[in-house]
């Protein structure tokens, strides 16, 4: 029998309801007693084990149905109305929302139990226990926000409250209903009564849905509480509290859907696109079981580090996914085809998998005790292969996935990644958000020289259809490798005609960071021949990049020739204007250079009479023959710090630079060249802060040092 | 003899009107001094500058090379870029060798273009290496002349390196064939017959038949496995030889293997 619930009798459940005072704005929160007979309560009704079942719903014609996730069969199906959301299980009901309200079925059996009118109010949740249920209906919002609490038992209603306020996702245990609501509260119903016997307030962060797990009750939106005692502080430093670190996922989800705003529609993305997550540990100690989030995009689940940015594993499904829930030991997923499947938390490795006949847009899962020990099917390929079998997928929709593969690919060390990266980043039939990530990541690899070297001796060769690789992001990669053998291909290539001209800036730039002497002539040759017949944006960096590394490798015949090609009237202007710039640089260098060693002579000569009339006897620091790396280094200990938020500051957060210093014999700073071109406004002031040793040769002395944070 | 080719044949065009250019170049062209051409040449005065290739394009003299190399090396715009190396062509001195084939790494491809039929002009030592080297270049027209040049110098050692670019449809690379192979090499190029169009290999029958450095038994051979094929095409190409060819046995044997030929 279907119980039709009318505004009316709403209205009268609310006024007649022992609720009167519930939610209202004299209530206190965070009271100690009130918590601690909650938790009281919990510990003494331990979660009843609930039937593992599986809820999904189809496109049109539009079917709900059951699947016992013991047997992986149908257990029932039943035709529905146009639906507004997807399923959602609470105790022995399943509610969806349809055209004519929220309609409650039986849970085992699928028969229709009580509709809901929904008053224009979207589904915030439902939850439940045992043979109690809760939903909530909410406008969300602030002002004017409204919503309906409804509590059933055995498939009948109890309580049909009004609220005024927006409500969360609420559930049901140990008798007492648990609602988040106006994102800083949680209220707890005596289920019976509908009395309010405690509230939580929290200030400093969103409550949104509450949920039980084993004997434990949670709650929370970007990050998760576990009531404890401790959530009398109402802070999140204070309480059993834990989010994940944040980070960039395809498609932006969140930890937790939001109740607060319009349900997501049964075909929503939201459903394809989402974390999972199922919180463990005791007492005060909150973290996510299998220390992993899940989260899943379409096809791929992503197994990762909730408190760092690494990945375990990641799982290509052959459907996309449209339900999924974490358990202690895995996942289990359901797919768009009927498909269910329990992967191994360790290795993404499937234990079971089951097949219905249905082609669901959304599925809900209450895996209850439900976690499968059968064998891994196949062998887990390395988390490389597994990055690089994501990032190399041909399914368009999966690029922000496939993006995100190619960062976690460059967060291993292991060199193959190097040869990886180069493949991704030189696919010119992948998507350039794809290729364009290779590539950088490619450029700030430090492993794997040994196959950028072999991925740089190759040329565009069309006899024997090859092809050379992506020559800039080698380049740079060269450089943060420090591979001053590459220097004899990367030469190769600036006089290779087929070197494309968007890879010669890079390539000049890496040949002056690695201080290749045996450069210097080529590019002034480079210099020579093109500087009267440049076309287009990327020559013309090429040939500001060949200015500079002309200077830096070689700088007296580097000047005589950039003084004649500047003056060239068969240059175009720009060209000019470039190789002036450049000379322009040069020259304020070295004339800030020799003023800072004026000033450091005086500054010497009075320091040292002062010395010699005070401490007559004391002898001067010994002054080395050459300045060495180690000298550079500690030299730099002072500013380490601030040159660390230079590179974390940076749009690219690179983790090295590589500093190209030229010191006079007096060690005072020539110039300072640092790859990447990013930080170089940062660093430089910091680096020529430092005091640097003098030599006692009186030599001019060029170092490369790479700084890392 | 030329029958039907496939390739438009530039660089002897290119010459000839370069050479033209040159015959026609004004009296005072002709009449200034070494010095003062070179003295033109290393300016920044683009007029000058074509003056000055003009003169010593036309004295053609060895000493004329390295002044013409050096203003190239020096760098200028892309016309004038193209005009030097034109006058070296001209001047046909191999000593222009050196950098002709640095040229072949220039990164505009007319340049290169120009740098491979002025080397075909000036026959330089290590011409040969160079342009096989230019056989691979990623542009199909520096490619295709690149094999034609090869067939222009003679450059036997290319051989194996143009059936490689012919199978990698550098067609130009069958007129190239036929000017250099010899008869042991009609195997290797009848392994192509069928694999490719008949019209692809006719520039290499058509070099083949026209060589007097080709001996008439391998040129007869060559006709009877052609005639083997008995196509139409093959029929209508033996027709057209047989018309083209002196007296002799190599006619006789192409008039009767097309009359063989039914159709």
């Amino acid at each position: 029998m279907t119980l039709r619930l009318t505004t009316l009798a709403l209205l009268l459940a609310a006024c007649g309801g022992g609720a009167s005072g519930s939610f209202g704005p004299m209530y206190p929160d965070n009271q100690q007693s009130s918590i601690d007979s909650v938790l009281g309560r919990l510990q003494a009704n331990p979660a009843p084990s609930p039937t593992a079942v599986a809820v999904g719903l189809t496109g049109a014609p539009h079917q709900l149905y059951a699947v016992d996730l013991e047997t992986g069969a149908i257990s029932w199906k039943v035709p529905v109305d146009t639906p507004a959301s997807g399923p959602q299980i609470g105790g022995d009901l399943v509610f969806l929302h349809e055209t004519r309200g929220v309609v409650a079925r039986d849970l085992a059996s699928g028969a229709e139990r009580f509709v809901v009118e929904d008053d224009a109010l979207h589904l915030a949740g439902a939850g439940g226990e045992g043979d109690w249920s809760v939903l909530a209906l909410t406008t969300g919002g602030g002002v004017g926000a409204r919503s309906k609490l409804v509590i059933a038992r055995r498939g009948s209603v109890k309580h049909d409250l009004e609220i005024p306020h927006a409500l969360g996702a609420p559930t049901v245990a140990a008798g007492m209903v648990f609602v988040p609501w106006a994102t800083q509260n949680l209220t707890v119903l005596d289920a019976v009564t509908a009395d309010e016997i405690a509230r939580v307030r929290v200030t400093d962060t969103s409550l949104a849905r509450a949920f039980r797990v084993g004997n434990d009750l949670y709650f929370g939106q970007r990050g998760v509480f576990r009531l404890t005692p401790s959530i009398v502080s109402g802070a999140r430093a204070e309480s059993a509290y834990f989010e994940p670190m944040a980070r960039e996922i395809p498609g932006n989800p969140t930890l937790m859907v939001d109740p607060y705003r319009p349900a997501p529609t049964p075909d929503s993305a939201v459903h394809s696109i989402r974390f999972a997550w199922r919180p463990a540990g005791s007492g005060e100690t909150l973290h996510f079981a299998d220390e992993t989030v899940y989260a899943v995009f379409y096809r791929f689940v992503f197994a990762l580090d909730p408190n760092a940015d690494a990945v375990r594993w990641v799982y290509a499904h052959p459907e996309d996914i449209v339900g999924a829930v974490a358990q202690d030991g895995g996942l289990t997923v359901a797919d768009e085809a009927g498909g269910l499947a329990f992967l191994g938390a360790q290795d993404g490795l499937r234990r079971w998998s089951a097949s219905v006949d249905a082609t669901p847009t959304v599925v809900a899962i209450r895996p209850g005790d439900h976690v499968p020990t059968g064998a891994p099917e196949g062998e887990a390929m390395s988390l490389h292969d597994q990055l690089l079998a994501a990032a190399q997928n041909t399914d368009a929709r999966l690029v922000p996935a496939r993006k995100m593969a190619v960062h976690m690919l460059h967060a291993l060390e292991e060199p193959d990644v190097t040869a990886h990266l180069i493949t991704l980043c030189d696919d010119q039939r992948a998507p350039a958000p794809v290729r364009t990530e290779a590539c950088g990541r490619l450029a700030e690899r430090t492993t794997g020289a040994e196959h950028v070297i072999a991925a740089l001796e190759r040329h565009d060769r069309y006899l024997t259809n090859t092809e050379a690789g992506p020559i800039g992001a080698l380049a740079q990669a060269a450089v943060a490798m420090e591979a001053t053998e590459a220097a004899p291909s990367l030469i190769a290539h600036l006089v290779d005609p087929s070197t494309p001209a968007a890879a010669l800036a890079p390539l000049l730039d890496s040949l002056r960071a690695l201080e290749a002497a045996d450069a210097a002539e080529p590019v002034r040759n480079f210099l020579r021949l093109y500087h009267a017949e440049v076309e287009g944006d990327a020559m013309l960096a090429a040939m500001s990049a060949a200015a500079q590394t002309a200077l830096a490798l070689d700088a007296d015949p580097a000047v005589e020739l950039l003084e004649t090609l500047s003056a060239d009237s068969l240059a175009p202007g720009p060209v000019r204007g470039k190789l002036t710039d450049a000379l322009e640089a040069y020259r304020a260098a070295q004339a800030e250079a020799e003023a800072a060693e004026g000033e450091e002579e005086t500054e010497e000569a009075e320091e040292g009479e002062e010395a010699e009339e005070e401490e007559a006897s004391d002898e001067p620091p010994p002054i080395p023959e050459r300045v060495t790396l180690p000298m550079v280094q500690a030299a730099l200990e002072d500013v380490r710090t601030p040159m660390a938020a230079c590179l974390a500051n940076d749009s690219q957060h690179p983790r090295s630079a590589r500093i190209v210093l030229v010191l006079a014999g007096d060690g005072s700073v020539q110039l300072v060249t640092i790859n990447p071109q990013s930080v170089q406004q940062c660093l430089e002031p910091l680096i020529r802060s430092a005091d640097f040793p003098a030599n006692s040769n009186d030599a001019r002395q060029q170092l490369t040092y790479t700084f890392r944070r | 003899m030329r029958m039907k080719t496939i390739t438009h044949h530039a660089t002897g065009a290119t010459l000839l009107a370069l050479a033209a250019l040159t015959m026609s170049a004004p009296v005072s062209a002709q009449e200034m001094r070494f010095d003062e051409a070179v003295e033109l040449v290393q300016s920044s005065d683009p007029d000058s500058i074509r003056l000055g290739l003009e003169t010593l394009g036309a004295r053609a003299e060895a000493r004329a090379v390295a002044p013409i190399a050096a203003r190239i090396r020096s760098g200028l715009p892309a016309e004038l870029t193209e005009l030097a190396v034109t006058t070296l062509a001209v001047m046909e001195r191999p000593e222009a060798g050196p950098v002709l084939i640095e040229l072949l790494s220039h990164r505009r491809p007319s340049v290169r273009l120009a740098a491979i039929e002025a080397i075909a002009a000036t026959k330089p030592r290590q011409g040969g290496e160079a342009l096989m080297r230019a056989l691979d270049d990623m542009t199909p027209s520096v490619r295709a002349a690149a094999a034609l040049a090869l067939g222009q110098i003679g450059h036997r050692a290319a051989i194996d390196t143009l059936f490689t670019a012919l199978e990698r449809d550098v067609l130009e690379a069958a007129q190239a064939i036929g000017q250099l192979a010899l008869p042991t090499h009609m195997d290797r190029l009848f392994d192509h017959v069928g694999q490719m169009p008949f019209d692809v290999l006719t520039p290499a029958f058509n070099e083949l038949f026209a060589r007097s450095d080709f001996p008439d038994r391998a040129k007869i051979d060559l006709i009877g496995r052609l005639a083997e094929l008995a196509t139409p095409q093959v029929k209508t190409y033996l027709t057209e030889l047989a018309d083209q060819l002196p007296s002799g046995r190599v006619k006789s044997a192409a008039t009767e293997a097309a009359e063989r030929i039914p159709g």
